[in-house]
């Protein structure tokens, strides 16, 4: 590293460190490794592969302070919701601002709460899916992350309803690292949709990042939703994931808005006769840039994975896809299968599009696909000859490419966003 | 550093060093390490201008400061570049009594590849009248080719002969400070071949390297430039199926093609350099650059059939400057045993209406890893491009590994690019079906594998294909885990 | 009688060949005029630039279609006016349904004709009754637009689909290229009953055949970009029997 980028690193990092209440603190068998990485790491630049198509120092050069815990909450995509809401505001936990409902088996707090209550659970679990010895901002979540959600789920406990967890940012140069933390028991099912907001027009750059534990025989569902508004607005929304046998984990991730996002999902499956769906649109106008990148770890046999993004590129927007599957030495008879398509609608967007397959084992089946390009014409021609506007062609046809994906989202409240009738 | 200490002696010494060097050196051996004294001899040996020689100097200068590349998937032991010898004057191969004096291994392969007695003592250097044959058919085909107007010599004669066009196009499509190994490349080349087709000529024959190197003897720093003027043709042949044997480990090579407007050029070839015993020692380290350059309408197609060294480095690209200019990459690439392949392709478009396709049929056997790894860049001015990639692999063991790494950038509305990639195990059902027919293994293994690289196969000029085919087979032998 | 489309010395090009060069034709309500030719003579051309497909370009002549300046509106606006073009490779539309792509367009056309739109209930009753009329399957009208259709099915779905959006003119071109008898004997019932002295068809074919299920009241012949034969429907017969050679015999004298 550069001297130049030592002193960058130090003055970022300088901005965070200057409070105790941080949940490393009670995590003391991290703290060293933490303190390493966060020495030894560079900032993500051109040449680091994983950052190839996104640039970070508007992160690093721009002055950010802790938000406030007590911040309001602005409007929620879903306010009609019954179920059970749980609301973080700049990454703490909001009590009075959730809904929640008790259920049998359901352990649902602030992390704060959980490392003093549930320390044990919270500490064998915390941060050992993650990677914080490679990236960066992981180890800055884990070192400066001072709250989040907590949820536990029983053996065999199974919710009536879907967990709504909106996460607000709002305040003026506001930075917020939660840190969430997942766990379903042997059998445990859960559907969840997570929303991200970014209120007003602040600038703010949040760093979330969630470990999600899915035993033997459980089923996790999770509807991701992002929504930020604001034209500085920096988002890190990192899914660390690990699939125990015979379980299943579906995730959609819908980025409605989004001046710069970067979406990390990482899947490690670990148990045999296990199913691994990852769904992903975007559709990003103006400056927009979205980049998703996508792990799924097949170590062992007989396990299926699905993974398809669609997006599409107005304005002088910039999408990234970058999809690696792993197919370990012994994961004999894995399925997987790796899809990404693009419209580019003007020529002043770009996509960049990597899926990636990394294979060590024979017996499977693996594809992958890209596809970039513009509309069919002569669909539009053969829409338009009908009858139908051309602008009324165009957003159905918007609508058919990307619907393959919406159809994938599990909750009709979120499929709803996208105008889309039941 | 030691290398300031070089500078610093070189400026003690000055100019005198320059011409006194090479009179100090008895031996037709440069000692080990790489420095501009070396390169100085290297050029002084060659009779080159000056201007060459500043040319690698510059090269050196640039390699000097860069690190070797480590983002390939493949492991090795770095090469130790000081004691690497970089010059050694042209010697003829070792010559044996008669073929009974050959490694019977490689005699068994050749046997099985169907190279004639002949063709096999004059490839392992059999001293026999036949090698009279050969030059004279040699010569007889320069001829035809001068009464064309078709240049085809060796990189050191077109120094000496044409060095216009030597100038006018060495380095023009990889610069010398492209990688690593190009600008070792650049600084240390010792031969290479030179081709030119005139203006609207078309090629009558395919050149092949199989004829120069009997003159020459190949190079570890081989430099290759194939320039293609206005409207004309070139097939060009590489390599050859027999195996190659070679005491240097590492091979950089260099190679440029140009194709001006509506011409177009053929580049295939067939690499079968020793990939190291069954356990995975020795064997060839293979790390070239091959790059072409497409004016308007013209048309660069590459052909590879790879089968051996340790480790290949290797990514045949084309620039598609011109408008409606065409690229192509077809590719069958095999490993086995513990030999590492890291190949593909970079399609960059820049000109409006290109087209680009790309096949790569990787096969990985034994405990080999086998990557693509491809680039599909559409330039924003690029509009209309069209780029179809199909990337599948192989894999014939479980102890093998097969990976796929495409980049695809679009940055235009106009462009359509498709790339898809499958990975998937021989078919044990259609062994069966082979064995249950009266077929042996291997000659199922042979017969599926074929059909699997066939869309690539079809490329090749007719004899090529027919050895390439044989090759593939002998690669995979025993290989069904 | 005014005529419902008037075609006047147009002229079109694409990619800068020239392909319709200078091409009158009248076509009053309710007859069925049939185009024949050889290949290349311009006969999809025609079709296409009539349709409004912008690949080609007009570049010079009129058309009036029932008291609208047909060139000045595009593709869209064309079958709201009461155009439809029955195409001879109908494109595959992954995503979109053969349904609700009707209803999309259905709600267009009675917008613009100032139609109250038809109920759902209404709609699924029209779909019944004239899908039935080419024989498609229920199955495939909840199916994306022509996607995994055979040839015969994606014909019999331009038919379902003029039937719907029952138009003033319809142009069918080339519909019955490989369709066996039976599949033509079906398209050719549905636009039989859809002809009225109000609408018109034009029938482009390459064969008679079609003309023996669809009886034309006029017969054109189309070459090098022009109509140089009109006749009554035994012209036909008469190109069925002779090939196209005699007219470019008599066009060379």
């Amino acid at each position: 590293m550069t001297p130049v980028q030592d002193h960058k690193k130090a003055a970022f990092l300088e901005q965070f460190s200057k409070d105790e209440e941080v949940l490393l603190a009670s995590l003391p068998h991290l703290q060293a490794s933490v303190k390493d990485a966060l020495e030894e790491l560079e900032i993500p630049h051109r040449r680091t592969e994983s950052w190839k198509y996104t640039r970070v120092n508007k992160i690093i050069n721009k002055e950010w302070k802790t938000g406030s815990s007590n911040a309001p909450s602005s409007n929620s995509l879903f306010p009609n919701w019954e179920g059970s809401r749980v609301v973080l505001v700049n990454g703490f936990f909001r009590e009075d601002l959730s809904t929640l409902k008790p259920e049998d088996g359901l352990v649902l707090t602030s992390m704060k709460d959980a490392s003093k209550q549930h320390g044990e659970v919270l500490g064998q679990h915390c941060a050992s899916l993650s990677g914080q010895k490679e990236e960066l901002f992981e180890a800055h979540n884990l070192a400066f992350a001072k709250d989040g959600l907590f949820l536990h789920l029983n053996k065999n406990a199974a919710l009536k309803g879907s967990i709504l967890l909106e996460n607000h940012v709002s305040g003026q140069r506001t930075s917020a690292q939660n840190r969430n933390l997942i766990i379903l028991e042997q059998g445990a099912q859960l559907n969840m949709i997570v929303a991200h907001y970014g209120d007003q027009e602040d600038p703010i750059f949040s760093n979330d990042l969630s470990e999600v534990f899915v035993g033997e025989n459980a089923q996790f569902t999770c509807d991701l939703v992002q929504s930020y508004q604001g034209e500085e607005q920096f988002a890190i929304n990192t899914i660390w994931a690990n699939q125990a046998k015979n379980s299943r984990f579906t995730l959609s991730t819908s980025t409605l808005q989004g001046n710069w996002v970067r979406n990390n999902v990482n899947v490690r499956v670990s148990g045999e006769n296990c199913e691994t769906n990852l769904y992903g649109t975007y559709q990003l106008r103006n400056k927009q840039h979205v980049d998703n990148h996508t792990m799924i770890d097949h170590k062992v046999p007989h396990c299926e994975s699905n993974e398809h993004y669609k997006g599409i590129l107005y304005d002088q927007s910039t999408g990234v896809f970058n999809g690696k599957v792993f197919v370990r030495e012994d994961a004999q008879k894995t399925n997987a299968f790796q899809q990404n398509g693009n419209i580019v609608m003007s020529d002043n967007a770009s996509m960049n599009s990597k899926p990636e397959l990394e294979i060590y084992a024979d017996d499977v089946k693996c594809s992958h696909g890209s596809t970039t390009g513009q509309f069919d014409e002569e669909a539009v021609f053969y829409l338009m000859a009908r009858g139908i506007s051309e602008q009324n062609a165009r957003e159905l046809l918007v609508k058919a490419f990307v619907g393959e994906v919406l159809e994938k989202i599990h909750h009709p409240e979120v499929k709803a966003l996208f105008g889309e009738e039941e | 550093m030691a290398y300031e200490g070089d500078d610093l002696l070189e400026e003690v010494t000055g100019k005198e060093y320059e011409f006194g060097f090479t009179t100090n050196i008895e031996s037709d051996k440069a000692p080990p390490g790489l420095n501009e004294d070396i390169i100085r001899l290297i050029s002084s040996k060659k009779n080159e201008p000056e201007w060459l020689l500043e040319w690698r100097l510059d090269a050196f200068a640039k390699w000097s400061e860069m690190q070797e590349p480590e983002w390939a998937h493949v492991n090795y032991e770095k090469p130790d570049f000081q004691s690497i010898s970089y010059y050694s004057a042209p010697k003829k191969k070792p010559q044996l009594d008669s073929l009974d004096d050959l490694d019977p291994e490689m005699r068994a392969t050749m046997d099985k590849l169907g190279i004639s007695i002949e063709e096999q003592k004059r490839l392992s250097g059999v001293a026999v009248d036949f090698v009279m044959d050969s030059v004279s058919v040699a010569t007889s085909f320069k001829k035809k080719l001068g009464e064309l107007g078709i240049i085809f010599c060796s990189m050191s004669e077109a120094v000496q002969e044409h060095p216009e066009l030597v100038k006018k196009y060495l380095g023009t499509v990889v610069p010398k400070q492209d990688n690593f190994y190009a600008a070792l490349n650049s600084a240390v080349f010792t031969d290479g071949s030179f081709c030119y087709i005139p203006k609207g000529v078309r090629c009558p024959m395919e050149l092949s390297t199989y004829f120069r190197i009997n003159e020459s003897g190949t190079g570890q720093f081989e430099r290759t430039l194939v320039v293609a003027d206005k409207g004309s043709y070139v097939s060009y042949l590489e390599g050859c199926t027999a195996p190659q044997r070679d005491e240097n480990q590492l091979h950089a090579a260099v190679v440029e093609l140009i194709a001006l407007d509506e011409a177009e050029i053929k580049y295939s070839t067939v690499q079968n350099w020793y990939p190291g015993d069954k356990n995975g020692a020795g064997g060839v380290f293979n790390f070239v650059t091959k790059r072409g350059l497409c004016e308007t309408r013209s048309k660069i197609s590459w052909t590879q059939v790879e089968t051996g060294s340790a480790v290949t480095w290797k990514y045949p690209s084309c620039i598609l400057k011109g408008d409606h200019s065409i690229g192509e990459f077809y590719s069958v690439a095999v490993t086995n045993n513990y030999q590492q392949a890291d190949t593909g392709t970079k399609m960059i478009h820049i000109g409006k209406n290109t087209n680009s396709t790309i096949i790569s049929k990787g096969i990985s056997a034994g405990k080999s890893q086998n990557s693509y790894r491809g680039l599909v860049s559409i330039n924003a001015s690029a509009k209309n491009a069209r780029n179809f990639s199909q990337c599948d692999s192989l894999l014939m063991t479980d102890r093998c590994g097969a990976h796929t790494f495409p980049y695809i950038e679009v940055n235009n509305s106009s462009a359509k690019v498709e790339h898809e990639a499958t990975t998937s195990k021989i078919g044990e059902d259609q062994i069966f079906y082979c064995l249950q027919r009266g077929l042996n293994e291997e000659q199922a293994i042979s017969l599926i594998v074929n059909g699997y690289a066939k869309d690539v196969l079809n490329k090749l000029p007719m004899e090529f294909a027919v050895e390439a085919q044989k090759l593939l087979a002998i690669s995979l032998e025993g290989s069904v885990g | 009688m005014k005529p419902l489309l008037s075609i006047n010395n147009l002229q079109a090009e694409v990619e800068g060949h020239e392909i319709l060069k200078g091409l009158n034709l009248t076509i009053n309500p309710g007859e069925v005029h049939a185009i024949m030719g050889p290949n290349g003579s311009g006969k999809s051309t025609l079709a296409s630039v009539l349709a409004g497909n912008e690949d080609y370009d007009v570049t010079g002549g009129s058309v009036d279609f029932d008291g609208i300046d047909l060139l000045d509106i595009d593709a869209s606006e064309r079958a709201k006016e009461g155009l439809f073009l029955a195409f001879q490779y109908p494109v595959e539309i992954p995503g979109v349904s053969n349904i609700n792509f009707l209803r999309a367009a259905l709600k267009e056309i009675h917008e613009h004709k100032e139609i109250d739109p038809l109920t759902a209930k209404e709609f699924l009753a029209k779909v019944k009754e004239k899908s039935a009329l080419v024989e498609l399957d229920g199955k495939l009208t909840n199916r994306s637009v022509n996607e995994g259709f055979s040839g015969g099915e994606k014909k019999r779905n331009e038919i379902f689909q003029m039937a719907m959006l029952e138009p003033k003119m319809a142009i069918l071109d080339e519909t019955d290229s490989g369709l066996d008898i039976d599949a033509l004997r079906i398209v050719a019932q549905g636009v039989n009953a859809m002809r009225s002295p109000e609408r018109s068809f034009l029938l482009i074919t390459h064969y008679q055949r079609l003309l023996d299920y669809i009886v034309p009241d006029f017969v054109h012949v189309l070459y090098k970009g022009q109509i140089v034969k009109s006749g009554p429907k035994e012209l036909a017969l008469e190109l069925e029997e002779k090939g196209y050679d005699w007219i470019k015999e008599e066009m060379a004298l």
